[in-house]
């Protein structure tokens, strides 16, 4: 480890502004999460432009407080009102809802959430440390066929985010790539699909892209499903804020599990909170003592997904600091953030600057004890926030859709860009396409195309296939990756037939 | 298919799926549910695998137009052509999965078009391009003090009060956070 580099990175996140700024984001997070329908991702969209007028690392810092309060701030809703604020807290609400309402313990419900959130997200930033610097060493003897391996390998993540189907799955994200060659070819100086604009000659701008197709696409979609919807009414008492000492001794191990298996699933990329939550879930109820008590309000059942979904934070930055793959669509947002600040994650982060790394570290770990601490503090007002109304909620979200956009660049043109893409979204969410593949195709386009084209005048020349056995097993690992959906679908749906097989 | 083939096939969807209805279905009523069953995720999935292939098609033809060098690095062509040929080959695999698939899920899936929901969404459509104009001739902060409220009727707020505070609040929020304190000089009206 370099001593100097992360007493840098120290002095770097430890100034009283870069503090705040976390502070402001964590809080920010929180309350985004905790928001029926504003996920993560969401809210580091949004939020995306507003963060490039910070000064120096001052962004980075904002949206890792962001990205960690937005994870934990999803189980609020879920514990209180049983709607999960993001898709990784779904699993939540099995056992928090009925501690919360049914019990009448919502303090202790969301105490155990907070205190879950935030073993597992220090659990997977001390995992961050040692782990992307081993991947970083190994990923150092890259080239382009390397690189294009790892690109294959981040684009074949899209089958398992692709949703109901994979095919449209693959078809967003070819669309996503294309999105990418369009502007000004960097190798020959060709203008593609570019009408003929100027505007389209700079290549389409990722971030108008990303919160059309997630925020204003959603915002339309609230529009039609939620155009009538009454305010919720329930009354919540919170009668405490910190975890009792018998839930402690309960829950310890229960944690430790869910922060390994949720850190371990974090850094594969593709995968996501949402399924580190339902494996953290169902790992806590084989291993319980008190497997009757799970769907009643068992705190193994909060304590299990909690500290999971949070665990993926750190383990996401795994393969994103490393090797420069986005581990989910949240991390993908991250990337662009990183590329627009001009810090170019991947390999050579470590040995160039490895006092970046080292502060986007640190920042994670501040990151998750803030989240902690403004967690276990605004317990007692979560309840009140939460009941905006959809009314109320979409203006603001398309107002910071349209000014966040306009804020990048200040081009008029990527608002409008945004509309047409939140639009398109709408209608492709309509036909059951997932968003996550276009925009993994989008972030990865550039990177797969260079290295492709590279890589392909490197191999008709003197270098062999079998010369590069890094990309070899990336190749076959994005091979797995692709397939390995499709077949446990199938697999899943012979199981299921033989199932009403034998029943009948 | 001719009328009574229609409600043959219909009478049989009814039978299958909903047996209660057959002995109250009339000829027009059936063949209203045969439009409905019709209109299933099959027919989107046809018509997405159409516009795909017709955007593969002109992605094709555009990258014929490209100058090309010997080298891979000096072929502008050679990934986008990479990239339709593979969206062609995804589109057929569509149409085939659709054709012989028995999912009952894409069976009643429909959109409905004319529903409220909908309506609201192509208000909102209107919204957005009124927005747009009205950017362009007022500037940022008055398209948004008329686009908030706009969308705040639409989702069923008729609170006057929330109308004018809700757009007015989040107004001066971006005046003060983005043009005060991040110095960003935001549209301003044509004549400024």
């Amino acid at each position: 480890m370099n001593v100097d580099a992360l007493m840098m990175a120290f002095s770097a996140v430890f100034t009283p502004y870069n503090v705040l700024v976390i502070c402001g984001g964590t809080i920010l997070g929180i309350f985004i999460g905790a928001m029926p329908g504003m996920s993560s991702v969401m809210g580091l969209s949004i939020m995306l432009p507003f963060t490039f007028q910070l000064k120096g690392y001052a962004s980075i810092m904002m949206l890792l407080g962001i990205f960690c309060g937005s994870i934990y701030g999803g189980s609020i809703s879920a514990t209180l009102m049983n709607t999960p604020g993001t898709a990784a807290s779904a699993a939540t609400c099995m056992d928090a809802y009925p501690m919360a309402v049914i019990k009448r313990q919502p303090g202790r419900a969301l105490a155990i959430s907070t205190f879950s959130s935030l073993c597992g997200g220090l659990f997977s930033c001390v995992v961050l440390v040692f782990g992307a610097t081993a991947l970083a060493k190994v990923a150092l003897n890259f080239t382009s066929p390397e690189y294009f391996a790892l690109a294959f390998f981040g684009i074949s993540i899209i089958t398992g985010v692709s949703g109901k189907s994979i095919v449209k799955g693959l078809m967003g994200g070819i669309l996503g790539l294309l999105f990418a060659t369009v502007g000004v070819d960097n190798f020959t100086g060709t203008a593609r699909f570019t009408f003929g604009s100027s505007f389209m000659r700079g290549g389409l701008a990722m971030v108008p892209i990303l919160i059309g197709v997630f925020a204003f696409a959603q915002a339309l979609k609230t529009i039609e499903e939620k155009y009538n919807e009454k305010p919720f009414k329930e009354k919540v008492v919170i009668e405490r804020v910190l975890p009792m000492k018998e839930d402690l001794k309960r829950i310890g191990p229960t944690v430790l599990r869910s922060a390994i298996l949720g850190t371990f699933i974090g850094a594969v990329p593709g995968t996501g909170g949402d399924i580190a939550s339902w494996v953290g879930y169902n790992e806590a109820k084989r291993w319980s003592k008190h497997k009757e008590e799970f769907g009643h309000g068992a705190p193994e059942g909060i304590a299990g997904s909690e500290a999971a979904n949070n665990a993926i934070a750190g383990g996401a930055f795994v393969p994103l600091l490393a090797l420069g793959i986005p581990g989910d669509a949240g991390t993908a947002v991250m990337l662009g953030a990183l590329t627009m600040m001009g810090i170019v994650s991947g390999p050579l982060l470590f040995v160039e600057s490895p006092e970046q790394a080292y502060t986007i570290f640190i920042g994670l770990f501040v990151a998750n004890v803030l989240m902690g601490v403004f967690g276990f503090l605004m317990i007692r007002i979560f309840g009140k926030v939460i009941n905006i109304p959809n009314k109320y909620l979409v203006p603001v979200i398309v107002t910071f859709c349209i000014t966040g956009t306009f804020a990048l660049n200040r081009y008029l043109e990527e608002v409008f860009l945004m509309l047409i893409m939140g639009v398109i979204g709408y209608f492709l969410i309509k036909l059951e396409f997932s968003m996550p593949p276009i925009i993994l195709g989008l972030v990865l386009g550039t990177l797969a195309e260079k290295n492709a084209r590279r890589g392909l005048d490197i191999l008709a020349g003197t270098d062999s296939v079998w010369d590069h056995p890094i990309a070899i097993i990336f190749v076959i690992l994005g091979i797995i990756s692709l397939v390995s959906p499709a077949i446990s679908a199938m697999m899943k749906k012979r199981k299921e037939a033989k199932a009403g097989g034998s029943e009948g | 298919m001719d009328e009574s083939d229609r409600y043959s096939a219909c009478a049989r969807n009814v039978e299958e799926k909903q047996p209660g209805i057959v002995a109250n279905t009339s000829m027009s009523g059936c063949f209203q549910y045969y439009l409905e069953v019709d209109d299933c995720m099959k027919k989107y999935n046809y018509i997405v695998s159409i516009l795909m292939m017709v955007l593969s098609g002109y992605i094709l033809f555009e990258t014929g137009t490209y100058e090309i060098g010997q080298s891979a690095q000096k072929n502008p062509a050679v990934w986008p052509r990479f990239l339709a040929v593979a969206l062609i080959i995804l589109s057929v695999v569509l149409i085939v999965q659709t054709i012989f698939s028995h999912n009952p899920e894409m069976e009643s899936f429909s959109i409905d078009w004319k529903g409220t929901g909908m309506r609201k969404v192509y208000i909102m459509f209107g919204l957005t391009i009124g927005f747009v104009v009205v950017l362009k001739v007022l500037g940022m902060l008055i398209a948004l003090l008329l686009l908030i409220p706009a969308i705040e009727w639409l989702l069923g707020c008729r609170s006057k009060v929330m109308m004018i505070a809700l757009p007015v609040g989040l107004v001066v929020f971006v005046y003060v956070f983005f043009g005060i304190i991040m110095k960003l000089t935001l549209p301003g009206p044509f004549w400024a």
